[in-house]
């Protein structure tokens, strides 16, 4: 392997822990030895002409792929992810470091790929797209130089450099072709694979609300675009309409399910939330801190999951027509609704004022503790790891909201979202903490909740409606069957219950108003990366019509990128007609460069054949070469001014 | 011979490079459908077709401006002497770069590497060496140009039409080491009684040459003028011995005869002069006029004939030397006479 082509290599190996890091499937105290050793490589390959130093490095390798083997095997698949990266990077460190002078480095290159490969799958934020782009600047100037050097023969750094700078354009255009052909190439996105439809369920499932979340349900979802409430704001902006409105509230998990809060866990039912009271004039209100904001009417169109609709702001509650119904609290301050006749039943109606609700004075340990309760025997062992590596990030007494909100920020920033029965989604609770498949809103809210009781935070679950969109005729916000959604509730030390929303799609557009630079800058890079790894029929579809009428919506950018694509083209021919005609000037330098590399000196008289006669025996190969086509480029345009050459 | 067309193949890091990849599709296939999976593969033929298009332009448009082979004894090394240059795009732009491009040479015995251009920019020259060659002359009317360039994934090659000789003469060593060395010609002294000897005529003086006898030193002269001078005789400007090479035999003989021949060739090339006789073959060797290449040149292509063939004739009069080559006289005859 030539000397000129390990710099590339030892970046392709950082490249490659950088990309192992990222999915933080491995702790960085096992990585570290690894950056040490690729950064060292520089030097420690000089070593490799010796033995025992090869010794070393064989038995070292042995010895850690025998303990990963014995690791993954005696502790479950989980780390099975985790021992086969580092095993994958330490082969890598490994051949950067003892590849000899007459080996051929393919396995480097082969390893790299697969590395780059595997991580896709595991990696769920942007920072993988950005060291991908990177691998690909290495990956093919590595193969140019290879192709070049193959020959064990010296390259000199003329020749060197003009292949770096020849790779710059190849490299340009493979990423373009790749994007060209991800963007554009005809494909099925709803592919199950013939593995896959092996093993998908029967039947669908309609995304909506349940009494019950059950986590591993993984057939394909249905979703109904019925409008389940409209939500109308008297007197103020469509933007006070609350997001979260809450159906069902879980409490308790044993592994797999999430079940109903119940009052009996709680020891009693006002444990937990402030609870609703009937007034004299039918009115439900309950504690609040200040007078109402808003008022909102709401129609309820379906209520067959027997719950009615409400935002945790909700402290006043006038029903205006119940369809038959009757109301009964729960301990979670909601209401189910109790249908008496089936035939006369009619949308809800009712009017909801918004405040802060006041913290109630009944919160006892023991609803706390409930709150706060993991499965003891299903608790899935990733997730304490999770919980351990994710809070040694901060210090001892951070407080809970500041970091349920960094937990939440997070998981949006390093969970993928998909709708189950799609490609990709977790089988598992456990595949999607590991980050090898995505999950919908359940598995973000339980793994929020999960990480949160680890730490002996008080959360719990819950299933209701998201409402974000308009309705046409813009005096109300709506919502639709599929806008059921799950987040988590966090219960803080002054009993105030807050609302953490770890689904990506969901906090990101409210996060983003009024953040830093950096912020901004990260928050269009998660969007790109969920635009890229979330890209379907749909958004194929829209990109090609952004094209088509890219010149019509941005007519002056249209013509300025043309433009300057133009002027760019013609800079180049021009600077080409150049160096043609400056080359006269550049064989007398080059000729010149070479003599003081040589440390030789033109005589009176003397014509570069003669100075190539006199070069001394023991002149380095590599100089003298450089001497010998300085002096032919300069005989070329000395005795042939008139060639194109 | 026309250029060939560019023929493109995979190389063995290339084939296992479209082995991982057929694998990598198998499992896209098997699997339900993942938007970074595609990319990664879409990554792969990007890289796999724009490095065949990309090592097709490397070589296209390649042309041989120079091929010169120096003519070698069987057993050596030789020289190659190769100049590329590439078409030109467009008036007065500077032409596209081309990376290792390898230059090879069919020998008759295969492609071989003659020359290597790790960059080629509009015209450059390389030498290279060949290795040894069976004796004969092979015509070269084609080069392979060939590069792993850019990705060392693809191989292209292309054929492009040459005229050039490879000339592969006997190995003159080979007749010393079988039947002894031989004894040198000598020149004719003048003095040596009964046969060889050299003129007494002064024909002139002339430079010092490696091999000259230290008694044809003109002393005064040297010291006048401060080098060697060298007294000529008449009868060395005109004194031409024939080498006589009577091909009707074994092979083995007539590749001692022709060794034995190429040794007195090539001290004819320095210095002497002899014509070299054979069935269809009568050439001139001499120092000032040259002639050793065609002679090396028929000497490479000579082939045993069958007995029936006439004798070697000679167009100049009898020969005046006796050559007593080794054990074997009847084949390589330099005959002379006082």
């Amino acid at each position: 392997m030539n000397d000129r082509l390990h710099p590339l290599l030892v970046a392709l190996a950082l490249i490659d822990l950088a990309f192992v890091q990222a999915t933080d499937a491995v702790a960085s105290a096992s990585l570290a030895p690894l950056w040490v050793f690729t950064l060292a490589s520089i030097r420690l390959r000089r070593l490799q002409r010796f033995r025992s130093y090869r010794i070393i490095w064989n038995g070292a390798v042995l010895i850690v792929f025998s303990l990963l083997v014995h690791h993954a095997t005696t502790t479950g698949l989980l780390h099975m992810l985790e021992d086969g990266l580092i095993l994958s990077v330490l082969c890598q460190v490994h051949l950067i470091n003892n590849i000899g002078d007459k080996q051929r480095p393919d396995l480097t290159f082969f390893n790299s790929f697969l590395i780059a490969f595997v991580t896709s799958f595991f990696a769920s934020n942007a920072l993988w797209s950005i060291l991908f782009v990177a691998h690909a600047f290495v990956f093919v100037p590595a193969l140019q130089v290879y192709a070049l050097t193959a020959r064990d023969q010296a390259v000199d750094s003329r020749i060197w450099r003009a292949t770096l700078r020849d790779s710059l354009p190849r490299t340009l255009a493979i990423a373009f072709a790749t994007a060209l052909a991800f963007a554009f190439w005809p494909r099925d996105f709803e592919r199950k694979g013939w593995l896959a439809s092996q093993m998908a369920f029967g039947q669908q499932l309609q995304v909506g609300l349940s009494q019950r979340i059950e986590l591993e349900q993984n057939a394909p979802t249905r979703l109904s675009n019925a409008i389940v409430m409209r939500i109308e704001p008297q007197g103020s902006q469509l933007s006070s309409v609350p997001t979260h409105w809450r159906s069902s509230v879980f409490s308790r998990f044993d592994g797999s399910t999430w079940l109903p809060q119940q009052a009996a866990d709680l020891g009693s039912r006002f444990a937990s939330d402030s609870q609703w009271q009937r007034q004299a004039d039918g009115t439900w209100r309950r504690a609040a801190r200040g007078a109402p904001h808003t008022t909102l009417q709401v129609q309820q169109f379906d209520a067959s999951s027997g719950t009615m609709l409400l935002p945790m702001q909700a402290v006043n509650m006038r029903p205006k027509e119940l369809g038959g119904r009757l109301l009964n609290p729960k301990s979670y301050a909601g209401f189910h609704t109790v249908l008496l006749d089936a035939e006369t039943a009619t949308a809800l109606r009712y009017e909801v004022d918004l405040a802060q609700p006041k913290p109630t004075h009944a919160l006892t340990p023991a609803a706390v503790t409930h709150f706060a309760s993991l499965p003891e025997q299903s608790m899935p062992q990733l997730a304490r790891d999770m919980s351990a590596r994710f809070r040694a990030q901060y210090p001892k007494d951070v407080d809970a909201l500041t970091y349920a909100h960094a937990l939440t920020a997070w998981l949006q920033s390093n969970r993928r979202y998909q709708l189950p029965g799609q490609p990709g989604f977790a089988r598992n609770l456990g595949e999607f903490l590991l980050g090898s498949a995505a999950g919908h809103c359940e598995y973000f809210a339980t793994t929020l909740a999960l990480l949160l009781r680890c730490e002996g935070i008080p959360c719990r679950l819950v299933g209701g409606y998201l409402v974000q969109e308009p309705s046409e005729d813009g005096l109300a916000m709506i919502a639709r069957e599929r806008n059921a959604h799950a987040w988590v509730e966090m219960l803080s030390s002054d009993g105030t219950w807050h609302t953490f929303d770890a689904t990506p799609s969901a906090e990101l557009d409210s996060q983003t108003s009024g953040a830093s630079w950096w912020d901004s800058v990260n928050g269009s890079l998660q969007t790109l990366w969920a635009k890229i790894s979330g890209f379907d029929g749909k958004g194929r579809s829209e990109l090609l019509q952004s094209l088509a009428t890219l010149p019509i919506r941005r007519p002056l950018g249209t013509a300025a990128a043309a433009l300057t694509i133009a002027l760019a083209v013609c800079w180049r021919r021009q600077r080409r007609r150049r160096t043609m005609r400056g080359q006269s000037e550049s064989s007398i330098v080059r000729l010149q460069r070479a003599l003081q590399r040589l440390q030789l000196e033109l005589r009176p008289g003397e014509t570069p054949r003669e100075i190539l006669r006199r070069l001394p025996a023991e002149t380095e190969p590599s100089l003298a070469a450089e001497l010998r086509e300085a002096a032919a480029a300069h005989e070329r345009q000395r005795y042939r001014p008139n060639s194109t050459y | 011979m026309a250029t060939s067309r560019v023929v493109l193949r995979p190389t063995g890091l290339g084939a296992r490079g479209m082995l991982l990849f057929a694998v990598l599709e198998l499992a896209f296939l098997a699997t339900s459908y993942n938007n970074l999976f595609f990319l990664m593969l879409a990554f792969s033929i990007a890289l796999g077709a724009l490095g065949a298009l990309w090592a097709w332009r490397n070589v296209h448009g390649i042309e041989v401006a120079r091929l010169e082979l120096r003519a070698a004894a069987v057993g050596q090394r030789r020289e190659a002497y190769v100049q590329l240059r590439t078409k030109r795009r467009s008036a007065g732009l500077r032409p596209r770069p081309r990376f290792g491009i390898a230059a090879q040479l069919d020998t008759g015995q295969g492609y071989v590497e003659a020359a290597w251009f790790a960059l080629l920019e509009g015209q450059a020259e390389c030498r290279g060496e060949l290795p040894p060659q069976e004796r004969g002359v092979c015509d070269l009317k084609r080069i392979r140009i060939a590069t792993d360039y850019p990705f060392g994934l693809i191989r292209a090659r292309i054929d492009v039409a040459c005229d050039a000789e490879c000339i592969t003469y006997p190995d003159p060593q080979i007749a010393q080491l079988a039947h002894g060395t031989p004894r040198p010609l000598e020149q004719n002294s003048g003095n040596s009684p009964g046969g060889a000897g050299r003129s007494t005529t002064l024909a002139g003086l002339r430079a010092y040459r490696t091999g000259d006898s230290i008694g044809d030193i003109h002393w005064r002269a040297t010291a006048r003028r401060g080098r060697p001078i060298i007294k000529e005789r008449e009868a060395e400007q005109d004194q031409e011995v024939p080498v006589v090479v009577d091909r009707r035999c074994s092979s083995e003989e007539l590749e001692t005869a022709l060794s034995a021949a190429t040794a007195q060739v090539l001290a004819a090339r320095d210095r002497g002069r002899i014509r070299l006789v054979s069935q269809g073959c009568e050439l001139l060797v001499d120092a000032e006029r040259g002639g050793a290449p065609e002679a090396l040149r028929w000497l490479a292509a000579a082939r045993v004939l069958p007995t029936s063939d006439p004798s070697p004739q000679s167009s100049t009069a009898a020969p005046t030397h006796r050559y007593e080559a080794a054990a074997t006289p009847s084949r390589l005859t330099v005959e002379s006479k006082a």
